[in-house]
């Protein structure tokens, strides 16, 4: 590692302030940072500090989406390694311009948000449309906020979203099947499992669901993948457990309670299936079907842009829960998870706020 | 009683319970400051010599508490900057103290005889007015940062001197009530304590589970509902001294000092008198370069290059090595021989140790990405990254509205940050304006 260490103290002066490429400064330093550690030392107390930086931190959640990474691949073929490849590329363009335009650092948080956008999209997104998205997210979800730590929305949906409504017709015919790619699929492209229960009331079965059998966005179909990665995020600290087991069990009872009276969906004119274990089976399919594991583990929980007071958290978990359900049976989406998350998202500061003010009511006054 | 937050952090070198022996210093250099007292009344000229126990200066802030002459010896102002020396001490024997002055009451005792400076109010970790009396005194006798003094090296004799400088104190404070903070486990200075507790109305034992800061003196007195203002505090040398004072006279000039950490070849205890030099004590297990913290590594300051003796305030000295190298791709290293508040290295799989740990940030500093660290770790139940972000602002009303003076400044909060914010800091400079504030307004 000698040499690479030399390699970059060599360059160094050409990126310093009077350098010619002083403006790639963040660029440089990013680089160089990841490598080797700035030596940097603690200057009065706390002398000692905790060894997790934020660099850990994110990579822990990398580390947790390779189940997810990896099946999807398996399912859908190299082109989503592109696909990546492509969302860290554009991404990280904007990222970095943005740093060296405001002459700071270049934040981390792009790492988790440039593998999740790819993840949640359907696995034949055109490439420009993954460049175009992740190009929208980043700028509009995160730089023009000031950056991460201080934005609203959780970039990944924000592209998401902003692709869905700007070229429906695309998203939604980019539903491969899963293995399709090396000719172990029937069929080429395949209808989800959440507008196959939508339209035709036909449930794929739930054993199906958790290993990946049924078709859906490019990292969500693996579903043991993402508990496994889900539990892991939750047991390392990264990601707090409240919001995604609020967020999960709220969904599941939400559903039931909908199958209790009857609004699961039926085929024709037969009537709907109801009764106790209909109902349960319909809280499970919630769950399982479609992309609440996914955005409850990953999306979700993400600390910036969810509540960060307890009872807030509970809130947010369950409010994403209830209006996913609720988008799912009663709109014309088939799935409700991405906007559910952002409606949410949206009302995060205003809960932390309402939470705050309750539990500190005392203080005011006196 | 319900605990939240804390954590302890597991440093290598641990002081052992033995008294390292005393090694006769050729001079001793008496820093005029420390972490509270400023001692810029100069009571004797150079070149003087001076008897064990003799004011050398005062601070006049501080109700005139004094720096007294731990031997007899010559005095040398020009030695060192900010320090008095002394030189050609001579090993004199107890009688030959200090004049006593007019046998005042026993306040102006402890005043004279340098132990009223141990005492700190809780609100303000300010010396109190020698005029007030609190209602309660607070005696810590545990200490679970890394690395402060243990009572199993100070009461190697007993815990008799202990109990009736206790006493002596609650009726001195006109029948304060005196709460002793001990863990929860049991030792066998535990048991001689709580013996002395049940046969004594006034004394209370205060239990809390072991780790750091619930030994934190104004931890307790919010978990038992004290008024800050009116509660003081006082280590455990301090209410000895203050025995020895009121019984024999004898003034406060030497101090049991842990000497531990990382660097520290023999981590232990050493009785030395006020200005021992440092050089003496710092047996370093290499020459890197290191930091000597005085006081707990979390909340403690570093002992500047120039200061050449030990300080009177001081309780422990931790030597970290400085970070100098660069480390290679941190963030995907296995991780078996760091340990984290999280649980994000691989030494989750091994049983606890104590890390052998630097000066080093460990990491870089960014926004803070509300990780919720902070306020898990926080003993005392508030937001930290909340209250800095109002600090930050300019907003100390809006911190205070959510608690702010709830803080006892332990600097977990800055210790466990992923985005390795000091929150510590600003706190303390928040703190130190709002009492500047205070005397001034
Ligand atoms: S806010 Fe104060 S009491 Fe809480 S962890 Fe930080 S320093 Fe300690
Ligand atoms: S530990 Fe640091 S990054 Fe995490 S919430 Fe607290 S201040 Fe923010």
């Amino acid at each position: 590692m000698k040499w690479l260490y030399n390699l970059f103290e060599s360059s160094k002066p050409h990126f310093e302030k009077r350098g010619k490429l002083a403006f790639f400064k963040p660029l440089f330093e990013a680089i160089e940072f990841i490598f080797f550690y700035p030596p940097a030392r603690t200057v009065t107390g706390p002398h000692v500090r905790d060894p997790l930086d934020i660099k850990r931190y994110m990579t822990i959640v990398i580390v947790a989406l390779l189940p997810s990474i990896c099946a999807s691949i398996y399912f859908f073929g190299p082109r989503i390694l592109l696909m990546i490849l492509v969302s860290y590329a554009v991404g990280g363009l904007v990222e970095v311009l943005f740093a060296c335009i405001r002459k700071t650092e270049i934040h981390e948080g792009f790492f988790v948000t440039g593998i999740l956008f790819p993840l949640i999209l359907p696995p034949a997104t055109p490439l420009w449309v993954v460049a175009v998205g992740v190009f929208f997210g980043v700028f509009f979800g995160k730089e023009v906020f000031g950056g991460t730590g201080h934005n609203i929305f959780n970039p990944a949906l924000v592209g998401r979203l902003f692709v869905t409504i700007a070229f429906p017709t695309i998203l939604t015919t980019g539903w491969t099947a899963p293995g399709a790619w090396r000719g172990a699929a029937d069929a080429v492209s395949q209808a989800t499992p959440m507008a196959l229960a939508k339209t035709q009331a036909v449930f794929t079965p739930v054993a199906d669901l958790l290993i990946g059998i049924p078709s859906g966005s490019a990292g969500e179909t693996f579903r043991l993948g993402i508990i496994i990665g889900g539990i892991f995020l939750m047991l390392t600290r990264v990601s707090n457990w409240r919001v995604p087991i609020s967020y999960l069990a709220s969904v599941f009872v939400m559903a039931f309670v909908i199958g209790l009276f009857g609004g699961i969906p039926s085929a024709g004119e037969s009537a709907a299936p109801s009764g106790f274990a209909a109902a349960f089976n319909f809280g499970l399919f919630n769950l399982l079907g479609g992309s609440v594991l996914f955005g409850a583990m990953f999306m979700a929980c993400d600390p910036v842009t969810s509540p960060f007071t307890v009872p807030g958290k509970f809130i947010f978990g369950i409010g994403c829960g209830v209006l996913t359900v609720l988008i799912r049976v009663f709109s014309g989406y088939v799935e409700g998870v991405m906007f559910s998350i952002v409606i949410m998202n949206a009302f995060t500061p205003l809960i932390d706020h309402i939470v705050l003010s309750m539990r500190y009511r005392g203080a005011e006054a006196s | 009683m319900k605990f939240n937050g804390g954590y302890n952090v597991m440093l290598e070198g641990e002081p052992s319970t033995g008294v390292a022996p005393y090694q006769k210093p050729e001079a001793l250099h008496l820093p005029l400051y420390s972490d509270r007292l400023d001692f810029s009344l100069l009571e004797v000229e150079d070149g003087a010599s001076v008897v064990k126990g003799q004011v050398l200066a005062r601070d006049p802030v501080n109700f005139s508490v004094p720096l007294l002459a731990p031997m007899a010896g010559t005095i040398n102002l020009k030695f060192a900057e900010r320090h008095i020396t002394i030189e050609h001490l001579s090993a004199s024997s107890d009688s030959e103290t200090a004049e006593v002055g007019d046998v005042g009451d026993e306040r102006q005792t402890l005043l004279r005889l340098g132990v009223w400076s141990s005492l700190a109010r809780l609100d303000t970790n300010r010396v109190p007015d020698p005029e007030r009396t609190p209602e309660a005194l607070i005696v810590s006798v545990f200490r679970f940062e890394p690395f402060l003094p243990s009572p199993a090296a100070i009461l190697k004799d007993g815990a008799g001197d202990f109990v009736s400088g206790l006493d002596r104190l609650h009726k001195l404070f006109e029948d304060a009530a005196v709460y002793l903070v001990v863990p929860e486990s049991d030792s066998e200075l535990k048991g001689q304590l709580a013996q002395a507790a049940s046969s004594n109305s006034w004394l209370n034992l205060f239990e809390v589970p072991q780790t750091y800061p619930f030994d934190h003196p104004a931890f307790a007195a919010q978990m038992l509902k004290l008024s800050p203002k009116r509660a003081w505090s006082l280590d455990v040398q301090g209410v000895i001294a203050a025995n020895q004072a009121l019984e024999n006279n004898r003034p406060y000039t030497k101090r049991m000092v842990s000497v531990g950490g990382p660097q520290i070849n023999q981590p232990c205890h050493h009785h030395l008198p006020i200005g021992y030099p440092l050089a003496m004590i710092i047996d370093r297990q290499s020459g890197a370069e290191c930091r000597i913290v005085s006081g707990g590594v979390l909340t403690g300051g570093a002992v500047a290059p120039s200061q050449l003796g030990l300080d009177i305030e001081c309780q422990g000295l931790t030597v970290l090595e400085e970070l100098t190298g660069r480390e290679i791709l941190a963030f995907v290293q296995p991780g078996f021989t760091k340990q984290a508040y999280s649980k994000t290295f691989a030494s989750v799989f091994k049983p606890l140790f104590k890390e052998k740990r630097t000066t080093a940030l460990g990491g870089e500093s960014r926004p803070c990405v509300f990780c919720g660290f902070c306020e898990q770790a926080c003993p005392v139940g508030i937001i930290p990254h909340l209250i800095y972000r109002y600090l930050d602002k300019d907003r100390p009303e809006d911190a205070y509205r959510f608690k702010f003076d709830k803080c006892i400044d332990c600097g977990l909060c800055s210790y466990v940050c992923v985005s390795k914010i000091n929150h510590l800091k600003l706190f303390r400079a928040e703190r130190s304006r709002a009492v500047t504030e205070l005397i001034e307004g």
